[in-house]
């Protein structure tokens, strides 16, 4: 609301005398309020009031902002002396504005907009578009270079702009735009003006010849600003072509190799708080970021784009699901990266990479999964089902470029979709799209759980619960893999024994047409079952990996229960909970699963039971023998499974065994399985320890020495955490 | 205007000053017995240059002085008037 718009053109110095002044009205009036009573607008919650900033308190009001004379007498139109190097200091600050902003998740005011020149810019965009000059030095450096960078600048904000508009990612969380008010960016002219602009300025540096590093720094910073604007060029025209983007790492790295024998030095004010204190601003003051010292932000942000346009060389949709499950597993890519991800697999022309359409692609999923034929299968199903059955699955994917703790809470909402679905198939009795839409619920429901191990969210107590109930689903997910491969291999041995029969069969009408229906199942069948069998057999593999690696966790915790370290629950006594309240709290996302049920609290307490070795019994140290023999023989199967894994993606498929259809992301998925291994191997390591020092522990008479933490390794995978054992600090 | 309660200002434009050259001007959200306020799309306005501030909370040792447009408090009175017949 403009406040013009409520008092007309009042003018307070001009139209005093329509002022009345109520200040001895309010006065009295709230003398007679009782000390705790409050009036207010009904509909404002007093919630809201706690965001409001309180005038007069340096840390909430941005007009209290002190800035120094230079700031203050700081001007755009100033040619401030040696103009290549201070021309060089502004773009080069400039620049690393950037990569605070984009990279390290800074605000925008704090970053780009506290820059002088980028204010002044959008400013004089507040009459319209405009190429520029946007301030007048009489420089040409100035006035022409600079004036390019900074509409270079700005037009890379108007692109993340727009992406953020897209609504992928979650703005504060995953990025700011606070504009200050400014609506200009819309004002600033097409790409190809600004990339003329751009190659004018480096034109015009040809005319320089003094060969300082001043110079070729800024050469390589107006390249890598030409290929900054070019970046939305992967959105508009879905460009898949990375030349830019290789510039962009080539120029960075040309960038990071000078930039420590330069000593760069803006003009004293051009990067301030100042647009803090005179632009609209609704938060509270924020001091100037620290900016990374070199551009290595650029060189993430580039790989992270170059790893993201992989996926349009996707031939199944085994390799997208891969690729989707793996591009953003190891580290958090880049915003933008996250962002063009999903706008680039789901495209607004309604198409999945320009190739399938939203059911097609969805019907080559359940095709792949089972190695049916999608037009046998999609007649007998309700175009709405399939429908929403592809949003789910988009939904999916979408979910897998999130931010690490959305990603997981994308999972939770995602399995009740799973869940709704599968009931509805199971309705209208279509087994294969019933059992795909159970592994993806199962599966979801596995990462949804370990997740919480790598966001730190589970406490030690909680880690016999959750990696038994990981457990559970890992043998349902498990059987239900068991089924789908036993139903191809039954296909494939139907038609072999086809050509069995063919043999046999006397030359006649009926030879001819089982030959008929035998050539067509091996031309248009057979290769499809080989395939989906030898990719059942990877997931097979991999969910006994995930089944092993929780029993292991699970046996550990029991031998460091039975050893009285650990309990399930709490070690801290509340009067405001128990433990079945906090266990049916940490269940809740699937208490409405209907398959597998959730089983009950008790049933968690009961298979504890069944693991831990009592101290009474004489056979205490066989069967903790024969749980560590235990543990060791499953940790040696699933470094096996995980090599055989490892040699499969190494092998390109190829193997005839198993296909992984990680083709694409090839090395993300050997870094993944390796830091599996790496997590397994600790696992064993880590049950002779905690068995050797709570032995020695018991012989010292000392078993109140340790406690429990979960450890996370740097070369581990952060779902299998080490159950530690920690010495207790002394406090005194 | 002295039959107006602290309610009857809720939602209408407040013109606070707090120093000699600052001004806030914004809708009155809410108010406590010991006079801060809490306003809401407030416009500031320091000597020649204005500015939008959101939601502003003014406690009472900051703010100068309270006023508001003539012809709007002269529509509150009046309505608080019509109302007031209008129950007795």
């Amino acid at each position: 609301m403009e406040v013009d718009s409520i008092l007309g053109s009042l003018s307070i110095a001009d139209n005093i005398d329509q002022l009345v002044d109520v200040t001895g009205l309010f006065d009295e009036l709230c003398s007679k309020l009782k000390p705790e009573v409050i009036v207010k607008d009904p509909k404002f919650d007093l919630f809201e009031g706690t965001h409001s900033l309180e005038v007069d308190n340096s840390k909430l009001d941005s007009s209290l902002i002190e800035l120094t004379a230079e700031e203050l007498e700081f001007d755009v139109n100033v040619a401030y002396e040696s103009p290549l190097e201070k021309v060089t200091a502004i773009s080069d600050r400039l620049l690393r504005c950037v990569i605070s902003w984009l990279n390290e998740y800074q605000t925008l005011p704090t970053t780009v907009l506290s820059c002088r020149y980028t204010e002044s810019l959008l400013s004089s965009l507040l009459k319209g578009t405009s190429a520029g000059p946007f301030w007048r030095t009489g420089n040409v450096l100035y006035d022409k270079v600079l004036g390019s960078c900074v509409l270079g600048v700005c037009y890379l904000t108007k692109f993340v702009q727009k992406l953020l508009s897209a609504g992928i990612v979650f703005e504060e969380e995953d990025l700011n735009f606070n504009s200050m008010g400014f609506n200009t960016f819309n004002n600033l002219p097409e790409q190809d003006v600004i990339i003329g602009a751009l190659t004018e300025s480096l034109q015009l540096l040809e005319a320089y010849s003094d060969g300082s590093l001043h110079l070729t720094t800024l050469r390589h910073i107006l390249k890598i600003i030409l290929c900054l604007v070019h970046l939305e060029d992967h959105l508009t025209d879905y460009s898949t072509e990375t030349i830019h983007l290789d510039e962009l790492i080539e120029n960075s790295n040309s960038v990071n190799g000078i930039l420590p024998q330069l000593q760069l030095s803006p003009p004293n004010g051009s990067f301030s708080t100042y647009i803090q204190k005179h632009r609209s601003n609704q938060f509270p003051p924020r001091k100037i970021t620290k900016l990374p010292t070199d551009y290595s932000g650029f060189i993430t942000l580039a790989d992270d784009i170059k790893t993201i346009l992989l996926v349009n060389k996707a031939e199944s949709t085994l390799e997208t699901y891969q690729f989707a499950r793996f591009f953003n597993k190891l580290k958090q890519r880049h915003v933008i990266a996250r962002i063009l991800f999903p706008l680039i697999f789901i495209r607004d022309d309604r198409t999945v990479l320009g190739k399938h359409s939203f059911t097609h692609f969805y019907s080559l999923h359940i095709k792949e999964f089972s190695a049916q034929i999608p037009s046998k299968l999609l007649s007998s199903i309700g175009n709405e089902l399939i429908h929403e059955s592809s949003n789910i699955l988009l939904e999916w994917y979408q979910n897998c470029s999130q931010n690490t703790c959305r990603y997981r809470q994308g999972f939770n909402r995602q399995l009740i979709l799973w869940d709704s679905l599968q009931a509805q198939f199971e309705s209208v009795n279509s087994q294969t799209y019933c059992s795909w839409t159970y592994f993806m619920k199962l599966s979801s429901m596995i990462e949804f759980s370990l997740k919480g191990f790598d966001l730190d969210i589970y406490k030690p107590f909680e880690a016999y619960s959750m990696f038994w109930y990981v457990y559970y689903l890992s043998h349902h997910l498990e059987n239900l893999l068991k089924e789908c491969q036993g139903d191809v291999e039954s296909h494939i041995n139907t038609i072999h024994s086809m050509n069995k029969k063919l043999k046999k069969l006397k030359a006649g009408e009926k030879k001819d047409q089982l030959r008929t229906k035998y050539r067509f199942a091996m031309d248009n069948e057979m290769e499809q079952l080989r395939t989906t069998k030898q990719f059942l057999t990877y997931l097979l593999k991999e969910v006994s990996i995930t089944k092993s690696l929780c029993l292991i966790e699970v046996f550990q915790f029991a031998i460091l229960k039975s050893f009285g370290m650990i309990d399930v629950k709490s070690s801290i006594p509340s009067n405001f909970s128990s433990e079945r309240l906090i266990h049916n709290l940490r269940f809740k996302p699937f208490n409405s699963i209907g398959v597998p049920e959730l089983p009950e609290y008790e049933v968690f307490q009961q298979t504890l039971k069944d693991f831990i070795i009592e101290d009474k019994e004489a056979a205490f140290d066989i069967k903790l023998e024969r749980a560590t023999t235990f543990i060791d023989t499953e940790v040696r199967n699933v470094v096996d499974s995980i090599d055989e894994i490892m040699q499969g993606i190494k092998g390109g498929d190829n193997n005839g065994a198993m296909v992984t259809g990680t083709r694409l992301v090839q090395e993300l998925s050997l870094e993944y399985y390796s830091k599996l291994k790496h997590t397994s191997k600790a696992l064993a390591v880590n049950s002779e320890v905690i068995v050797t020092t709570l032995k020695r522990n018991i012989e010292h008479k000392g078993s109140n020495d340790y406690k429990v933490e979960l450890h996370y390794t740097a070369e581990g995978w952060n779902y299998f955490p080490i159950q530690t054992l920690r010495l207790k600090k002394n406090r005194y | 205007m002295n039959i107006l309660k602290l309610s009857d200002f809720i939602g209408n434009t407040l013109i606070v000053s707090l120093t000699e050259d600052r001004i806030l001007v914004g809708s009155l959200v809410a108010v406590d017995a010991q006079m801060n306020l809490l306003l809401d799309h407030v416009e500031e306005r320091m000597g020649s240059s204005s500015r939008m501030m959101g939601l502003v909370s003014v406690p009472r040792r900051s703010l100068q002085s309270i006023m508001i447009n003539k012809p709007v408090l002269q529509q509150l009175t009046a309505n608080k008037v019509e109302f007031m017949a209008s129950i007795v």
